[in-house]
């Protein structure tokens, strides 16, 4: 009698308090012997209703929930669902917010991805990048501080422009960051992209081909990642990524690996845009004067009666989006987050669907991690680059 | 490839079971016909590039004659085209639409457990974001905001909690 | 401690035992990753270079059984509130709880059907730490808090 003919599957539970699930992600695993046979995630403890709540809330209330979505990066979000309120009343957007905008989403995806690289490098074995990761990631968090007044969920794109226009020294500090940025992810490339280790790691984990990843709905670094030139930015315009000069990177072998170095060159992409925007940022207001959706500006509350009113009225009551639907799905960190919004003509919206990202991306998870080892799927979670917050909403 | 196009070979194929209409910014393909609503999903797929899937959304209209309505979130990279298709039921009956997509299984397992949406012939539709001793669904506009009292119905693991908030 | 946990007198010996227990205790705290949603990516702050909890004597533990201090950080929901209280049983005496964030502490704006209105009604909690989410500064704050109160603990007086 040999060993080998001996298949039994067992089920080991992963989380969902497990140190490499990125959160509070459930894994039910079926393995024979080190092989996985099937991957089911329970996702939903951290469901907190978001989608419920925000029927109960103003436009203008919504903002704040949507920054605790995909924490990572809490300025998609807020992106994402103000153009989506904008469509409703086709609002114009004064040009230095539309530049405002991008640079401040281009950072939150710098932000995000160090976050990627540092978990997923540390999941595998490399602490170092970690640490490093995190240093950037600090210098970002400072530069959201200086311009928004928080480190993390600032809430600071509104409708119809952003919250105010940025100090200085912001400015002075994004420069500086974007000059020595590009040095940083060669370290972290030095570290990883020529690593024995991580090549063995990830070269061959979790394939996904090009059909697949279109069936699957999966989007971003993960459809890029499989030889599918897509991305949101380009193929449904919004703000003004076609001012700027920059690349949409493409790799066409469908793993770990591929992924991760679209998502690498990702990191220097959005640090040129973000460089080319603070190079030719206008000069101007950054809200606009549509009096349908902006409150009116400080001064004029203070002197006007009017403008007074106008702000009670929209702060306390909030304003009417005229009936109908709409959709506006942006190019996020983790691929297309989108927010569709059914409107009954009230103050508050009568249904908000959050199309999360990581949510659909998880749907593969099966598909990628079939007939790989278990200590592959360590791997898997981190390419997936899950993020609970959005998945559960 | 545009939506005028789209349109145009659509209604040769399902003529008056389509209501097309631009909205916003976004298209929007109303299916009158409910029966041909598998059908039009394939042809959108099989001859007119709709490969890529975005989303299943459910919306609940309590106070319509059709109180549940589908949106099917489609998106051509090849024609950089975003539709979408709608269909509404008076029950919440709806035939899934995971042999055309693989991933439609878990946005439509989503809209199962927050709306109550049946998706016949869906091969695993269970509850994925609420635990499986919730009764109801919260999106659903009957179903108060703060309703906490179901927390106390279960002891999954015999722990012993007990939430009075 | 055993056989003489909180049995003998105050007297000089006694308290000099108790002030070098407090003494060890305070200064390795070894909290178990316990991250939820938001606040979880502050505490990753924390342990990263700039805020550098190692030199407090802090290190993240993956394992419940080797920790003393539970950092609650973020939104409980009721499908989680089963598994905190199971992760704090398993963590060995002594042990301490720090709630992170407006979500753990009082469910902060999510009130809804499915959140834990604070989690302090599945386990006790020594600290509350507000914001949302709290800047690594603050979760320093409760860190030294937690520190003074160690030290005010008896271990083997009465």
């Amino acid at each position: 009698m040999s060993y080998n003919n001996i298949s039994e599957v067992i089920t080991v539970n992963m989380g969902p308090q497990h140190p490499s699930t990125h959160g509070v992600l459930r894994l039910v695993v079926d393995l024979d012997g080190e092989t996985i046979v099937n991957v089911e995630p329970d996702v939903g403890y951290l469901h907190r209703g978001t989608e419920k709540l925000a029927e109960n809330r103003t436009y203008h209330q919504c903002i704040p929930l949507t920054d605790r979505l995909d924490y990572l990066s809490p300025l998609s979000n807020n992106l994402a669902y103000c153009l989506a309120v904008e469509k409703f009343f086709d609002v114009k957007i004064p040009e230095r917010a539309d530049y405002l905008r991008v640079i401040l989403a281009e950072l939150a995806r710098v932000a995000s991805h160090l976050v990627w690289i540092a978990t997923h490098a540390l999941d595998i074995g490399a602490m170092t990048v970690f640490l490093y990761a995190f240093r950037e990631r600090e210098e970002i968090l400072d530069l959201f501080e200086i311009g928004t007044g928080q480190r993390m969920t600032s809430s600071w794109i509104r409708i119809g422009g952003i919250r105010a226009d940025m100090p200085e020294e912001f400015f002075v500090r994004a420069k500086d960051f974007v000059e020595r940025f590009d040095k940083n992810v060669d370290t972290y490339e030095n570290l990883l992209t020529n690593n024995r280790i991580w090549k063995m790691r990830t070269i061959g984990i979790g394939h996904l081909s090009a059909e697949d990843v279109q069936d699957y709905g999966t989007s971003g670094p993960l459809m890029r990642g499989s030889g599918v030139d897509f991305d949101l930015r380009r193929d449904e315009p919004y703000c003004c990524y076609d001012k700027f000069q920059w690349e949409i990177p493409v790799q066409p072998e469908g793993d770990t690996y591929a992924r991760y170095k679209v998502r690498m060159k990702e990191l220097r992409e959005a640090n040129k845009i973000v460089g080319q925007a603070l190079e030719t940022l206008p000069a101007g207001p950054v809200m606009t004067d549509d009096p349908r959706v902006a409150l009116p500006a400080h001064e004029d509350v203070y002197e006007r009666m009017e403008a007074l009113i106008r702000r009670f009225y929209i702060v306390s009551k909030g304003f009417k989006a005229p009936k109908g639907e709409t959709y506006q799905g942006i190019e996020a960190p983790k691929g297309e987050l989108g927010f569709y919004i059914v409107s009954e003509g009230e103050e508050r919206p009568y249904r908000m669907k959050v199309r999360a990202p990581s949510y659909v991306n998880l749907g593969a998870l099966n598909h990628m991690a079939k007939g790989h080892m278990l200590a592959d799927l360590v791997a898997i979670i981190g390419t997936n680059d899950v993020v609970l917050g959005e998945i559960d909403r | 490839m545009t939506f005028e196009q789209l349109v145009q070979n659509l209604d040769a194929q399902f003529s008056g079971k389509l209501n097309c209409y631009t909205e916003y910014k976004c298209n929007f393909i109303k299916v009158k016909d409910a029966s041909v609503y598998k059908d039009v999903l394939k042809a959108l797929k099989n001859d007119a590039s709709f490969l890529y899937i975005v989303d299943v959304v459910a919306t609940h209209w309590p106070k319509k004659k059709e109180k549940f309505e589908i949106t099917i979130n489609l998106f051509s990279i090849q024609n950089k085209l975003r539709i979408f298709v709608k269909v509404a039921g008076e029950d919440n009956k709806f035939p899934s639409i995971t042999d055309i997509w693989k991933g439609a299984d878990l946005m439509e397992r989503e809209q199962y457990d927050l709306m109550g949406i049946i998706f016949e012939g869906h091969p695993n539709l269970k509850r994925v974001l609420l635990p499986e001793f919730f009764e109801g669904h919260p999106l659903r506009k009957d179903f108060p905001l703060k309703e906490r009292a179901w927390f106390n119905n279960a002891d999954e693991q015999g722990l012993g909690l007990k939430f009075s908030r | 401690m055993g056989l003489i946990e909180r049995k003998l007198p105050d007297n000089v010996l006694t308290t000099s035992v108790d002030t070098v227990i407090n003494y060890c205790r305070k200064s390795s705290i070894w909290p178990v990753t316990f991250g939820l949603a938001c606040c979880a990516i502050e505490m990753m702050a924390c342990g990263a270079a700039k805020y550098d909890f190692d030199r407090m004597g802090i290190i993240f533990r993956g394992t419940p059984r080797q920790s003393d201090l539970m950092i609650v950080a973020g939104t409980v929901t009721r499908k989680m509130a089963p598994v905190v209280r199971k992760v704090y049983l398993q963590m060995p005496e002594p042990k301490w709880v720090i709630a992170i964030g407006s979500c753990a502490t009082s469910g902060g704006i999510y009130n809804t059907y499915s959140t834990v209105q604070g989690v302090d009604e599945i386990i006790p909690v020594d600290f509350y730490v507000p914001g949302c989410p709290p800047r690594p500064e603050a979760f320093y704050d409760a860190i030294v808090a937690l520190q003074q109160k160690i030290m005010t603990e008896k271990v083997i007086r009465k």
